[in-house]
């Protein structure tokens, strides 16, 4: 697997309007944020709160109203569509639900990404070096109704990583899963940023997983609530006591 | 329940008027198309027993001229374009070549009876007596034909011979009308009585006019029958044994104004009517080989013309011919020869001439005999030029009609007798026509006779002139063993049908005579090209200018002998033209000879009564144009339904299965089962009225633009027709709603394949996705199959089967033959299968629309998107087109029994178009990928 530098991220001003029936929603309100290369940013907040939208932006599979992502000095919002998608390609998503194609195979799920592109021989070795990666060596074969949903969840995680992704944006990776489960897809999040370096976007409502993340960052109604910065002078039992302490 | 049907289509409002849309175009197409499935129909009846064929399949003849005798048992009488002049138009011509299937179409336009001269010279030099200075030999004409049973006598003419020298009067020299220029190089006066005659020089050196009773004695040439022609010719018997006379009267040609001979072989005529016809050089080549029958000069050509040359004051207007080299006509002149010696008719003035002449006693010295065969032939042997062989006149022709039968209980037909026609069509005063009216003319016929309406033009001379002799027997197929009496150059035969009549003509068959009335008629002896005939007729009142073609004669291809399938495919191209063209049309194919007894009243010239056995011919089809329902168009614009049921089917499936958690809560609501189905049966019930009642209104407009006819009763059939449509595509989909179970709300909408592959590439992935939806698969390909099908069959029986497939169905012969309105019906159906795969692909694509977008997520470029879902259109479309065209060709193969590479080519082609209008179709669909909420659909629920 490629050893990889993670991304830079920075919004701002960014804004994202939605209609619902005659009226108009705010799902993203003048939000600011950066975010340092390599590392675990959680975003939390209650339902509606904007964190998908705000996941969906950075992912340029949402347009912003107003605002601009910029994601290593590249200003994704001003990407045209070939050019998105070949950005998409080098972005990791991961979702709550998996959405993994139920026709194919798990090498297949993993190979998709790529599927398009030519060279289908080294797509396969890579992609089997990454299901072993996510601990899914033998299963290969398998169709995704015949795992489990944490086994899925890993499925997801590898094919995000086909791209050999600089960033990677989770949303809600553990929000269908035990929270056993999810801790170990936690776990493995964290053990691929630890060797690859890369940039780690979740969205997340459990607390115990945002604790885990280097930094939090709380949405309300659309803006930035809360940013704390989890890894200052704080050991990982405090930084739990203090989650558990905001109620997140 | 009808408020919740009302706010269930109100609700999905989209969707009502797709559906709504397609029972629409589906019932209005299908009611205004099967306004086309009434069509005229050629059937036959009868069995054919013997197989002979003519050079010819079909006879197109102008509508109604079939008699009701033809009609009613089947014949085509001998010698058929007889009485039969114009009637079709060249623009209905041009609509015969052009029907598919039609190999040859030879058209034959009649025009009249030319009056010729044929030369039957007679031989006086034994009657001669060589030591008289002066005799006279009166040669005693008999008109003899038809086997010699009709005879009559003619005016006596007369041959002066002397030893005396002879003066000729130099008539190409300009003269006054009381004296000319003569060959001694004097002047002689001359009276209009006798005219400026050959003198006879006596021995004491005057000069005596040998009057000639034609110069103002008879009358105008035209307005007297040959029989009442009479004349005096004058010859020098030289001292060295030969005959010298004036130019013309002798048979052979000489220099100048005279010749000489070694016998005296007078120079007689008999006029003989030449019947005139028309016809495509090109044409009548192929069907009878005409060209390689020339014997003599060249073919007439398709652009050979009218051509006008000065002559004095007027001008001569020459129409080019090919003339027969038989004219079988049986016809002689025969001569009793008197001599009458010392007798001179020199300065006997022209109205004493014949007083002094009959008076006279005389020895008889034999007789002659001449033929109008043997003269034809030996005019011909002479060869062709421009002085001599052959011109006729075209002053005037004849148009005799048709023969009327009255029949006898046993079957025996009795010419109806005529009187002769008006002795004015010959010829009359001031219409030029220098020839003496044929003298069968006086005969009694069996043909009323009219003039042909030519310009009347006082100073232009129409003549016909030969560019080439062809002789009948050298056409294709002349007297062939076995053939039917219905080639256009035969000559009708008739024998004695019992031993009176047997005897009475000799043991020989009565052939045609010279009487353009009678009863048996000579075929085409003049042929010109029917470019011609507007040039002949331009300035007359003929209404051959308008419609110049008698009858059209039409080769089938691929017809080759006598068998079932020739049979209808000559059927189907009978019927084509009779559509086309409204003209009476027989199938020729397999007559055979029908022995017919005819009656023939006694002539006026002494013939008894004859009953004679004539061989026409029987058809062996009867042919009648019935208003039938083309069973294959109908077949076809149901298949249009049968696409379009698939079709709704599909959509209302897919409608269902957009319902299901709704449908899953109205099950745990407590609504029954058959309540739930009635809902959705009850919705496409609406939607189904709704498009019938439109249909109505929207029948009469398309039929007003498409040309066909709707009526009431036709456009309200919409309804029904609607409503059963509506029904039948939602019926399954009302059982499947009425299983609706609350579980089944959680069942993804596309499941998995259970036939699992490793997509390799773009197609692989492309087909995955296809075996997951089988049934949405087969129904799309399905109705792509149904159209490329009946397009494969459509399209072979236009060009691989020129216009028709002819072959064998459960031990029948069948036909299936091609109209506009079955080539549009085909067209429909492969467009709505190919919309029906468009469809199908719009189906999965919603229902799939979480995948593409997590693809898209992940990194899929839009053009990755639509090359994936082109894919699954080709493939939908491949699948649809291969088996249609396999079921297609397969089916004209089945039929015809054989499978000719035009036919793989065709079904090539319209497998190749199926495809290619499928993805055409494939692309609507993939344009709307852009449109999938990408992130929508992947957030959480």
């Amino acid at each position: 697997m490629d050893a990889t530098t993670g991304s830079a991220v920075r919004t701002s001003g960014l804004v994202r309007q939605f209609r619902t029936g005659t009226e108009r929603l705010t799902a993203i309100d003048d939000v600011s944020l950066e975010i340092a290369p390599g590392s675990v940013v959680a975003l939390t907040g209650p339902s509606g709160s904007g964190k998908s939208t705000l996941l969906h932006m950075i992912g340029a599979i949402e347009q912003a109203d107003q605002g601009t992502v910029t994601v290593d000095d590249v200003e994704v919002t001003a990407l045209r569509r070939a050019a998105l998608a070949r950005y998409r390609q080098r972005v990791g998503f991961v979702f709550q639900r998996y959405h993994l194609l139920p026709a194919l195979t798990v090498l297949d799920n993993v190979i998709a990404p790529v599927l398009p592109l030519r060279g289908r021989g080294d797509h396969a070795a890579r992609a089997r070096e990454l299901l072993d990666a996510v601990g899914l060596a033998g299963r290969e074969r398998a169709l995704p109704a015949q795992l489990s949903g944490g086994q899925q969840q890993r499925v997801a995680i590898a094919r995000a990583l086909m791209g050999a992704p600089r960033l990677l944006l989770a949303d809600e990776p553990t929000g269908n899963l035990d929270s056993t489960t999810g801790g170990q897809i936690l776990d493995l999040l964290l053990d691929l940023r630890d060797r690859h370096g890369m940039t780690i976007l979740l969205a997340t409502h459990e607390r115990a997983i945002a604790a885990r993340c280097d930094r939090l960052i709380r949405l309300n109604d659309g803006r930035v609530v809360e940013d704390l910065d989890l890894t200052e002078g704080e050991d990982p039992a405090d930084t739990y006591d203090r989650a558990t302490r905001l109620r997140l | 329940m009808l408020n919740f049907v009302w706010r269930q289509l109100r609700d999905r409002a989209g969707r009502s008027v797709a559906l709504l849309v397609g029972v629409l175009v589906a019932t209005t197409g299908f009611v205004v198309l099967t306004g086309a499935t009434t069509t005229s129909r050629l059937n036959v009846t009868g069995t054919v027993e013997r197989s002979t064929r003519a050079a010819y399949d079909i006879l197109v003849r102008p509508k109604g001229t079939r008699t009701p005798l033809e009609a009613e048992r089947g014949l085509v009488r001998p010698n058929y374009l007889s009485g039969l002049y114009g009637g079709i138009t060249t623009a209905q011509y041009d609509q015969v070549k052009a029907v598919a299937g039609v190999d040859v179409a030879a058209p034959i336009a009649m025009l009249g009876y030319s009056t010729t001269a044929v030369p039957t010279p007679i031989d006086l030099t034994d009657a001669v007596d060589r030591s008289l200075a002066r005799q006279v030999i009166r040669v005693d004409p008999t008109f003899v034909a038809e086997r010699g049973l009709s005879a009559a006598p003619g005016k006596p003419r007369y041959v002066y011979v002397t030893k005396n020298p002879l003066i000729y009067p130099r008539l190409t020299v300009e003269f006054d009308s009381r004296s000319a220029p003569y060959s001694d190089g004097r002047s002689y006066p001359y009276d209009e009585a006798c005219g400026p005659v050959p003198r006879e020089v006596l021995p004491d050196g005057r000069s005596l006019p040998v009057c000639d009773p034609r110069w103002a004695l008879i009358g105008e040439p035209g307005t007297y029958s040959e029989r009442a022609d009479w004349w005096v010719d004058v010859v020098r018997l030289l001292p060295d044994g030969r005959f010298e006379a004036s130019r013309g009267v002798l048979t052979t040609d000489g220099d100048g104004t005279t010749t000489t001979s070694d016998r005296l072989v007078m120079a007689y005529d008999l006029t003989v009517p030449f019947l005139l016809a028309a016809v495509d050089p090109a044409a009548e080549q192929r069907l009878v080989g005409l060209s390689d029958a020339v014997t003599a000069g060249r073919a007439i050509r398709t652009d050979d013309t009218i051509t006008e040359t000065r002559a004095g004051a007027g001008v001569n207007r020459e129409l080019p011919v090919l003339l027969t080299a038989r004219p079988f006509i049986d016809e002689a002149l025969t001569a009793r020869l008197t001599r009458l010696p010392g007798v001179s008719p020199a300065g006997v003035p022209a109205l004493d001439l014949e007083k002094t002449l009959a008076g006279s006693a005389g020895i008889p010295t034999g007789d002659g005999r001449s033929t109008v065969a043997d003269g034809h032939r030996a005019t011909l042997a002479a060869g062709l030029s421009r002085t001599g062989c052959c011109v006729g006149q075209l002053q005037n022709l004849l148009q005799s009609g048709e023969v009327r039968y009255e029949r006898s209980p046993d079957g025996t037909l009795r010419a109806a007798a005529q009187p002769p026609v008006a002795p004015d069509l010959y010829g009359a005063r001031f219409t030029g026509n220098p020839l003496a009216r044929p003298w069968l003319a006086d005969d009694r016929g069996s043909r009323a006779g009219r003039p042909l309406a030519l310009p009347k033009d006082p100073n232009a001379f129409r003549l016909w002139r030969a560019v080439g002799a062809f002789d009948p027997e050298k056409l294709t197929g002349f007297s062939d063993l076995g053939k039917v009496p219905l080639e256009t150059y035969e000559p009708p035969v008739a024998e004695g049908a019992d031993a009176r009549s047997r005897t009475t003509l000799g043991g020989q068959p009565l052939e045609p005579s010279g009487n353009p009335a009678g009863y048996l008629s000579a075929p085409p002896l003049l042929l010109t090209n029917l470019a011609s005939v507007p040039e002949l007729l331009k300035g007359g009142t003929s209404p051959q200018l308008q419609a110049p073609i008698s009858a059209i004669r039409v080769r089938v291809a691929d017809v080759h002998g006598y068998s079932e399938r020739s049979a209808e495919r000559v059927r189907l191209i009978a019927e084509r033209i009779a559509q086309a063209t409204g003209l009476d049309v027989d199938i020729t194919l397999g007559s055979s000879p029908a022995p017919q007894a005819v009656e023939l009243p006694a002539g006026a010239f002494g013939r008894p009564e004859l009953r004679l056995t004539e061989n026409w011919s029987a058809l062996g089809v009867a042919s009648v144009i019935v208003k039938a329902v083309d069973r294959k168009s109908a077949a076809l614009f149901l298949l249009v339904l049968v696409v379009c049921v698939l079709f709704l089917g599909n959509a209302v499936s897919a409608a269902v299965r957009d319902r299901r958690p709704e449908l899953a809560v109205l099950a745990c609501l407590g609504w029954p089962a058959r309540r739930i189905g009635a809902l959705i049966l009850g919705e496409v019930t609406a939607l189904g009225l709704a498009a019938g009642l439109l249909a109505v209104g929207l029948a009469f407009p398309l039929g007003a633009a498409l040309d066909i006819v709707v009526d009431w009763r036709r456009a309200l059939l919409a309804v029904p027709v609607a409503l059963l449509l509506a029904l039948v595509a939602g019926l399954a989909p009302a059982l499947r709603a009425a299983r609706a179970h609350p579980a089944a709300a959680l069942r993804p909408p596309v499941a998995t394949a259970r036939w699992v592959r490793r997509p390799r590439s773009l197609p692989g992935l492309a087909l995955v996705n296809l075996v997951r939806t089988p049934g949405r698969t087969l129904l799309g390909a399905g109705a792509l199959a149904i159209g490329v099908a009946a397009l494969t069959v459509v399209a072979a029986a236009a060009y691989a089967f020129r216009g028709a497939i002819v072959g064998s169905l459960l031990g029948d012969t069948v036909s299936l033959s091609v109209r506009g309105a079955d080539a549009m019906a085909a067209v429909a159906t492969v467009l709505l299968g190919a919309a029906a795969v468009a469809d199908v692909l719009y189906l999965n694509i919603r229902d799939r629309a979480a995948e593409l977008a997590t693809l898209r997520a992940t990194g899929w470029t839009d053009a990755a998107l639509r090359r994936l879902i082109g894919y699954e259109g080709l493939l939908l479309g491949a699948l649809g087109a291969l088996a249609g065209a396999g079921l297609g060709l397969g089916g004209a193969a089945w039929l015809v029994g054989e499978l000719p590479s035009s036919l793989a080519l065709v079904t090539a082609a319209v497998a190749l178009a199926g495809m290619l209008v499928t993805c055409l179709a494939a692309l609507v669909p993939a344009a709307l990928l852009h449109r999938l909420p990408t992130a929508r659909l992947l957030a959480e629920e």
